[in-house]
């Protein structure tokens, strides 16, 4: 038997991750907090598709919301992280619950399309504002403020966003370690069954739909914090895909796939474009290399290398 | 004796298809009563009509005296009615114990609980005594999708049993086990004869008549008859609809 590696490795991940703004440029931790960003956000997804076990091509809505919200609130004078953030995210969970008693009605590919017809929905709406710039987006003036932290340094802004990333791994964990953890990945398993204990399935699949969504609303949040440029994209139906392609590369429902997902995915988007303009192709083709030659993402199989069989750390 | 399950006047079509034809069905408190019938005679429909499963186009069915046609399945289980299923319907990805330890929360009507689901170890325990019950002893920690079929048996019953029900719909038990394992599972279910109400649905006739208090046959969706073994060995419909025309069984 050799050591179980993963908690070693974890650490020195975060460690690196820790010590990276005071190694690299501004470049560099611009570039490593929108990895960040995109990982919380496709471990959002990633709870939803692993743990309720169904699959959402409309979580980019509570993505656009929280990132809107955000923006709306802050140009009206809301400066206050303290005050924008609770409120966008208790707005996001209203959002998700109200999509969610719709949505989980139905199953299936039935549930993707009206996940889909969803992102759609706010798609053209956001486009429609002219105020908000139409296709072209617009400029947010700055970042929301904290009392003991300067978000303004990007340095901070990339240490705020390690630190709740960390925050959303630890919460996930500890839910998944709860009874209410073991009934929404009951209802993945068979519904049927947990019915016939005397639960209903619908509510875990919902609050496992809200609780992913606020995942997703927070890296929202920060989207705004960190780009300070909004564009309707945000909530199409592309950058879903994208999402799950993350969490595809990484590898599903475990806590660090999706987030390593992001992070290769974009390095790979911002280098790969600097060579040339179809740097989809590259990417396509390492997605199908992925799933053509590897049973699982590439954190899973790593984890399984460095210790144990299964892939939860 | 009492009446702890009843269904009056019973009826499911699927357009012009009737599975369950004005079915009068009683479970008294405490007896094992089998049901029986020819493939397709319509017993798994008239399992999930009585678990909530399916709804009923008419009828009603009573719990304890009480009207319980519209509630759905888990409110249903929530009242004391635990099934298992034919087809084994378990959580692939969970160990025995986990399954059991929130087999065992769920009698408290919900799961939205954030403590620490290891730090129940008095249901854990319990969990165990109903894994060395029904014959699994020691292989708690073992994932439910990698046990045998035989296992998988024996886990539905456990899952059944964690209810605490006042009533538990066994279909077929007994499906798919090799001869050493049926033997195991009749004497299982021998053991808990008396002590809870149980609607035994099972193809295997050794089973049925060691095991059953009364029997009521089922033949294309209608009861055709309700009794003692022994009436139900010597019923001439019944052999006619169940056995075929000669005299052996």
């Amino acid at each position: 038997m050799t050591r179980d590696l993963r908690w070693p490795a974890f650490v020195l991940l975060a460690a690196t991750a820790f010590a990276l703004p005071f190694i690299g440029d501004s470049y560099i931790v611009q570039l490593a907090t929108r990895m960040l960003i995109f990982g919380m956000a496709a471990l959002g997804i990633d709870f939803f598709l692993a743990y309720v076990g169904q699959l959402s091509l409309g979580h980019t809505i509570f993505l656009a919301s929280g990132a809107y919200l955000t923006a709306l609130l802050t140009m009206a004078g809301l400066e206050s992280a303290l005050l924008v953030w609770p409120i966008v995210l208790l707005g996001v969970a209203l959002l998700a619950l109200a999509a969610g008693m719709l949505a989980l009605r139905t199953g299936g590919l039935y549930f993707i399309m009206i996940t889909l017809a969803f992102t759609q929905m706010l798609f053209f709406f956001l486009q429609s504002q002219r105020g908000l710039g139409g296709d072209e987006g617009f400029s947010v003036p700055q970042r929301n403020t904290l009392p003991l932290l300067d978000l303004s340094d990007p340095r901070n802004l990339y240490l705020l966003v390690l630190v709740l990333l960390l925050g959303v791994i630890g919460l996930i964990a500890w839910i998944r370690a709860t009874p209410f953890g073991a009934a929404i990945e009951a209802c993945r398993d068979n519904a049927q069954r947990l019915s016939a204990m005397g639960l209903d399935p619908y509510g875990y699949r919902l609050s496992g739909f809200v609780f992913s969504a606020v995942i997703v609303g927070l890296a929202g949040i920060l989207y705004t914090n960190n780009t300070l440029y909004l564009t309707p994209a945000l909530s199409g139906w592309y950058l879903s895909g994208e999402l799950l392609m993350m969490v595809i590369l990484g590898g599903s429902g475990s806590l660090l796939g999706p987030v390593l997902g992001a992070a290769l995915f974009v390095l790979l988007q911002e280098q790969l474009s600097h060579i040339t303009p179809h740097w989809m192709a590259g990417l396509g083709a390492l997605l199908v290399a992925r799933v053509m030659l590897m049973k699982d993402g590439f954190w899973n199989v790593l984890a399984r290398r460095l210790g144990g069989d299964d892939s939860h750390s | 004796m009492t009446a702890i399950l009843e269904t009056r006047a019973l009826r499911k079509s699927f357009g012009g298809l009737v599975v369950t034809r004005d079915v009068d069905l009683t479970l008294e408190e405490g007896e094992t009563h089998a049901l029986i019938g020819p493939n397709g005679a319509g017993k798994t429909s008239l399992v999930n009509l009585l678990s909530g499963t399916l709804s009923p186009t008419a009828g009603d069915v009573l719990l304890a005296g009480e009207i319980i046609t519209r509630l759905p399945s888990h409110r249903r289980a929530r009242r004391g009615l635990a099934r298992t299923f034919q087809i084994s319907t378990l959580f692939d990805s969970f160990t025995a114990e986990k399954s059991l330890v929130l087999a065992l929360l769920a009698r408290q009507g919900h799961c939205y609980r954030l403590g620490r689901m290891a730090g129940f170890s008095c249901l854990r325990d319990e969990a165990r005594r109903l894994l060395d019950l029904v014959g699994l002893t020691g292989r708690n920690l073992v994932p439910t999708a990698s046990m045998s079929h035989g296992e998988h048996r024996q886990l539905e019953l456990a899952l059944a049993l964690a209810a605490s029900p006042k009533v538990m719909l066994l279909d077929e038990p007994m499906a798919g086990l090799g001869g050493e394992e049926t033997a195991k599972m009749i004497e299982l279910l021998r053991s808990l004869r008396g002590r809870y109400t149980i609607l035994l649905v099972e193809h295997d006739m050794d089973a049925v008549f060691a095991l059953a208090d009364r029997i009521s046959v089922l033949a294309e969706g209608r009861l055709i008859a309700t009794g003692s073994p022994a009436d139900i060995r010597s019923n001439a419909g019944v052999r006619q609809a169940y056995f075929g025309d000669d005299d052996g069984d």
